[in-house]
C-alpha cells in the first residue's frame, strides 16, 4: 500500500497525478487499467484543484493507494464539502449542438471505475475509487 | 470548391487533457479565425480526458457558427472508446 501526501496542492496537478501514476500499484497494472485510473485520477485531482480550496488556502491532498484483487484509490482532502457525485450526468444521446460543455469528468469515472464512493467525515472530503482488473 | 471545404491540418502531441488543452484550444481558435476549417490529426494521441473532449466540441461550435468544418483523422482505439462512452463519436466527420 501507498501513502502521499501532498502540500500544497495548489498548481501541484501535474505533479500530483504524476506520483500517483507512479506508484508501484498502479505501474503494474496493464495498460488498459492504466489508461482509466488515468482518466479517473486526472478528473479527481482536478476537481480538488478547482473546488476544494478557497484562492488562499493552499490545501492538502492525502492519497491512499491498495491493491489486492482490485485497485482501490482514496482521495482525503480537508477542504470545502464538496461531493462530485451529485452532478447530474450529461444525456449522451443528445446532439452537438444540444450538448454542453460540462458533467462529462465524472460520467467518464463512473463508466470506468467499478465503483465510486462518498463520504464527508471528520472535515474531510473522501472519495473512494475501485477497478477491479480485467 | 468553396472556401469551407478547405482543411488545415493539425496535429495533436500524444495527449490531450487538463495540461495542454489551453494550447490546442488556442491553436484550433487560430485556425478558425484564418477562415479555415481543420482537421485535426489524432494518430500520436491516445489519451482523452473530459478537457480534451470539451475542446473538441467547443472547436466544433465555433467551426459550424462560422460555416467551417472540423474533420477527425487517425483516431486510437483508446480515444475511440471514450468518444463512443460519451457520445462524442457521432459529432464528427472522419477522414
Amino acid at each position: 500500500m501507498s501513502t502521499l501526501h501532498f502540500q500544497p496542492v495548489k498548481g501541484q496537478a501535474r505533479e500530483i497525478l504524476d506520483a500517483i501514476l507512479q506508484s508501484p500499484e498502479v505501474t503494474s497494472c496493464n495498460m488498459k487499467t492504466i489508461l482509466a485510473l488515468r482518466l479517473a485520477c486526472e478528473e479527481i485531482v482536478m476537481n480538488v484543484m478547482t473546488y476544494a480550496y478557497l484562492p488562499h488556502d493552499d490545501g492538502w491532498l492525502d492519497v491512499h493507494i491498495l491493491k489486492t484483487d482490485r485497485i482501490t484509490i482514496r482521495f482525503e482532502d480537508g477542504g470545502l464539502p464538496f461531493n462530485p457525485l451529485e452532478q447530474k450526468n450529461p444525456d449522451t444521446g443528445m446532439s452537438w449542438k444540444e450538448r454542453c460543455i460540462g458533467g462529462l469528468g465524472i460520467f467518464i469515472l463512473r463508466r470506468k471505475m467499478d465503483d465510486v464512493r462518498y463520504a464527508y467525515e471528520n472535515n474531510r472530503n473522501i472519495l473512494t475509487i475501485e477497478k477491479a482488473f480485467t | 470548391m468553396d472556401k469551407a471545404q478547405s482543411l488545415e491540418t493539425y496535429k495533436l502531441d500524444k495527449a490531450l487533457d487538463s495540461f495542454n488543452y489551453q494550447q490546442v484550444q488556442d491553436d484550433i481558435m487560430g485556425i478558425l479565425e484564418r477562415g479555415s476549417g481543420v482537421m485535426i490529426d489524432m494518430s500520436a494521441c491516445n489519451y482523452i480526458s473530459s478537457t480534451g473532449l470539451r475542446v473538441l466540441l467547443c472547436s466544433k461550435k465555433v467551426a459550424a457558427a462560422k460555416g467551417l468544418k472540423i474533420c477527425l483523422s487517425g483516431i486510437s482505439d483508446e480515444v475511440k472508446d471514450i468518444m463512443n462512452v460519451t457520445g462524442f463519436i457521432n459529432f464528427f466527420d472522419y477522414a
